[in-house]
């Protein structure tokens, strides 16, 4: 009788990790599932500003320098974007930075549009202006899921009795947060000078 | 509000409440169990002090165990019936629903903007994007439909992406994506199915009553006493198994609606969540707060609990009250939604939040017609001049009633007021070409003969305005062209048919986001002096047709709102542009400014005694423009 009762413990012990380890690749599986979901998101980027410039084009003849700069950082951050190695910190350092880039010109850009009220209206750069917001949603959610997910982990993988079975199962240290290379710029508000 | 929190909350309610509902199910096929064993030794001439006096002799094992087998077949049996008649994929509730399928190469803007949404909160949920239905419906509301990821669809009604702006929608949109996260569907298809189980048993009960009581009738006379006992037994049985049955639904239902509320807080979290924007799904319930939810599909009542809001209320209801769930996200809302409305709009100004570049300007609209309806009633008119207004809608042919009430007819009845005879073919080509449908619905209304049509403009206008807000941006333009085509087919647009066009287009591109109502500026009546001049002369002269006498109605009614500046133009020099170009001017003119104006209007109006019909529909028109209410009825 006492041997079935170890073996039963057994059985159910294992059952029991088995279900921990199961749950450890899903919520793994999902974090890495959700990184990959911003890649896609800024290429989607990437590839609609060229059309958004094709179009102001035709209106901001005089802002040529704006656009031009506009397309110069695109370039510069999708390069960068296609050379990223997440485990090189230079690389990511300078992907950040052109992306910080690219960020701040399209900021420009579109306080110059203010001055366009036809470009405002055209029926392209509304919908181009909504394709825009979109994307901008997206990456914003897709890096929001991202942190979820990876709380999601770090949550599961730290609770009793999962921190005594993760290491064993070579989930050994916690998932990274996305955090923002420009945190002291945002603490500081922004400069407007005229 | 902490949506983490509140999350983990829904979730620990709901597995009590799931675990008494579970308890309920097995208390009552328990009392089923015992009842009928009961029954079955009584049967069997053994009385009912007998067994109480000594129960354990009995009720053996075998028999529990028997009974147990039966009522747990039929429970069973009733549940899986009703699961499987249930589990039909999203996609066929969608269609049962009259939704129809959004497609991005198909879709407006802002259904463009929908499919985009949904994208966005798919990201965000980590789940892989629905196909997504429309519903013509004009009120807010949506669903989550579907049994498992890969089949689920969202449902979103007309009104929904009408009415609501960007984040509203995300917040609408995030909260059916909880439903899917969590598997609300599944879960309250498995709570109905088992319901079902139970109900089996008091529909066995009323099938044994009946067919007792109804055959007892007629066989009556013709046996004694035993038929008579062993009917009274059964009756006993039916009643019994019925009280058990409909008892144990009512209160499984009462549970099952508190695990379904209990979901709507669990998903109005995670829409938090999701969006990280409480704003959004709070200011999307107080919306419909304000316009009022009802769906008026006749499916509503099946599909209730996909809901995004509440279409019944009752204490069965399947969602909290509204009030309740927005002050559970937003805890100043006082429950006064015209109010908060109006400071979500004054907040949003403040952040300039203006993502993609479009709001919605109805709710604007709205507000500044119920503040114009305080600020006077300066458009009462002598009764003896018109009629009341209800009268007048009494008096319509019911025809030309049935027909305004729905998009198609009201086009048709619009094109109608300004369709001109002499143009047909020209005309019904355009039609043809641009909307056969709308050629078939004209035809009809013509063959109706409804000669004085133009009667009834006023009135017809008003009424045609609802069913119209239902036209989608594409739908408006090519009904725009051809009111265009109509009025220009005799190269002269007349004040009627300006009027006309203007009482419906104005309002209508103010709900579809086309017009912007401009900033007023001119604050005294010089600086629109040349505008005036043109409104005035014109309609003075359409009055009298006599340069002469129009010369008087105009000097008098300058006198009368003391313009002495203003000089009578000569209908020769006024052409149709001066017209529009001073009808836009005005609508820049500051509100008490309007006001003096448009009673010069109206004195001029009624300088002859009369109000015609093509006065009234200017007057309506430009009441509309000036926001000023206008009460002629």
């Amino acid at each position: 009788m006492g041997t079935y009762i170890v073996i039963g413990l057994i059985v159910l012990g294992v059952i029991f990790a088995i279900g921990i380890f199961n749950n450890l690749v899903k919520y793994k599986n999902q974090v890495d599932n959700a990184f990959a979901q911003i890649d896609v998101q800024l290429k989607r980027r990437y590839d609609l500003i060229p059309n958004l410039i094709e179009v102001a084009k035709g209106y901001m003849k005089h802002e040529k320098e704006t656009l031009d700069a506009v397309i110069k950082a695109r370039n510069s951050a999708l390069s960068s974007f296609d050379n990223l190695n997440p485990t090189d910190a230079s690389s990511v350092s300078n992907f950040n930075q052109a992306e910080q880039g690219l960020i701040s010109s399209m900021g420009k850009m579109s306080f110059v549009m203010e001055d366009y009220p036809d470009l405002k209206a055209n029926e392209n750069m509304i919908k181009l202006h909504e394709e825009l917001a979109t994307t901008e949603n997206r990456i914003s959610f897709a890096r929001q899921a991202f942190n979820d997910g990876v709380m999601v982990f770090n949550t599961y993988r730290q609770s009793f009795p999962q921190n005594f079975f993760a290491p064993m199962f070579g989930f050994k240290s916690d998932a990274n947060m996305l955090e923002f290379d420009d945190k002291e710029e945002i603490k500081h508000a922004p400069k407007v000078s005229f | 509000m902490n949506f983490f929190q509140a999350q983990e909350r829904a979730k620990r309610n709901t597995s009590y409440l799931i675990f008494l509902f579970a308890l309920s199910v097995i208390f009552l096929i328990a009392i089923t169990v015992l009842f009928l064993a009961v029954v079955f030794l009584y049967s069997s001439d053994i009385t009912l002090s007998e067994i109480m006096q000594n129960p354990a002799l009995f009720i053996s094992k075998d028999l529990i165990i028997g009974v147990s087998i039966v009522v747990m077949t039929v429970v069973g049996g009733g549940s899986l019936y009703k699961y499987f008649a249930l589990s039909s994929g999203g996609k066929a509730i969608a269609l049962s629903m009259g939704g129809e399928l959004v497609v991005r190469n198909k879709a407006s803007a802002n259904e463009e903007m929908l499919l985009n949404v949904v994208d966005e909160m798919a990201i965000a949920s980590g789940i892989s994007t629905p196909e997504v239905y429309l519903l013509k419906d004009d009120a807010i509301n949506a669903f989550a439909a579907g049994f498992t990821f890969d089949d689920v669809v969202i449902g979103v009604t007309q009104g929904c992406i009408n009415r609501l702006n960007r984040d509203e929608l995300q917040g609408v949109i995030a909260h059916e994506f909880s439903h899917i996260f969590n598997a609300d569907m599944k879960l309250n298809i498995n709570l109905v199915a088992m319901l079902h189980g139970i109900l089996l048993i008091g529909l066995i009960g009323k099938f044994m009553f009946k067919s007792v009581f109804y055959g007892n009738h007629y066989k009556h006379n013709s046996d004694g006493s035993k038929k008579n006992n062993s009917a009274l037994y059964l009756l006993g049985v039916g009643g019994g198994l019925m009280a058990i049955g409909y008892g144990g639904t009512l209160l499984g239902n009462l549970i099952k609606a508190s695990v379904s509320r209990n979901r709507e807080y669990l998903a109005d979290a995670t829409a938090v969540q999701y969006t990280r924007y409480p704003d959004g799904i709070a200011g999307a319930l107080k919306k419909i707060g304000y316009y009022s939810s009802a769906i008026s599909s006749p499916q509503a009542e099946t599909y209730s609990h996909f809901y995004f809001a509440s279409a019944l209320d009752s204490l069965f209801a399947t969602h909290p009250p509204l009030a309740t769930r927005i002050r559970r996200i937003d805890r100043s809302f006082n429950g006064n939604y015209e109010e908060a409305l109006g400071k979500l709009k004054s907040d949003k100004d403040k952040r300039g939040r203006n993502k993609s570049g479009k709001r919605t300007k109805a709710k604007d609209y709205f507000s500044k017609i119920a503040v114009a309806s305080v600020i006077s009633n300066v458009g009462s008119v002598d009764e003896q001049v018109v009629e009341d207004i209800s009268t007048q809608i009494k008096e319509l042919p019911k025809t030309l009633k049935d027909r305004v009430d729905e998009p198609l007819g009201a086009q048709a009845i619009l094109l109608a007021l300004v369709y001109n005879s002499k143009y047909k073919v020209e005309l019904f080509y355009a039609l043809h070409k641009a909307n056969p449908y709308l050629l078939h619905e004209f035809t009809n209304l013509l063959d109706e003969g409804h000669y004085d049509i133009n009667k009834y403009a006023h009135i017809l206008v008003e009424l045609s305005l609802n069913p119209l807000k239902n036209l989608s941006l594409e739908q408006y333009k090519v009904f725009k062209e051809l009111m265009n085509v109509f009025i220009d087919a005799d190269k002269i647009v007349s004040i009627y048919e300006w009027s006309v066009f203007y009482n419906i287009s104005r309002p209508l591109e103010i709900n579809l986001e086309i017009h912007k109502i401009p900033k007023a500026i001119h604050s005294h009546i010089g600086a629109v002096k040349k505008e005036v001049e043109v409104l005035y002369s014109m309609l003075a002269f359409h009055q009298s047709k006599d340069e002469t006498v129009a010369k008087d109605a105009f000097d008098q009614t300058k006198k009368e709102i003391k313009a002495g500046a203003l000089n009578y133009i000569s209908s020769k020099e006024i052409n149709h542009t001066d017209f529009l170009n001073s009808v836009k001017e005005l609508e820049r003119l500051k509100p008490p400014m309007q006001l003096r104006v448009f009673e010069g209007l109206i004195y001029l109006a009624k300088i002859d005694k009369k109000i015609s019909i093509v006065e009234r529909n200017l007057l309506n028109a430009l009441s509309k423009m000036m926001q000023i209410p206008l009460n002629l009825g």
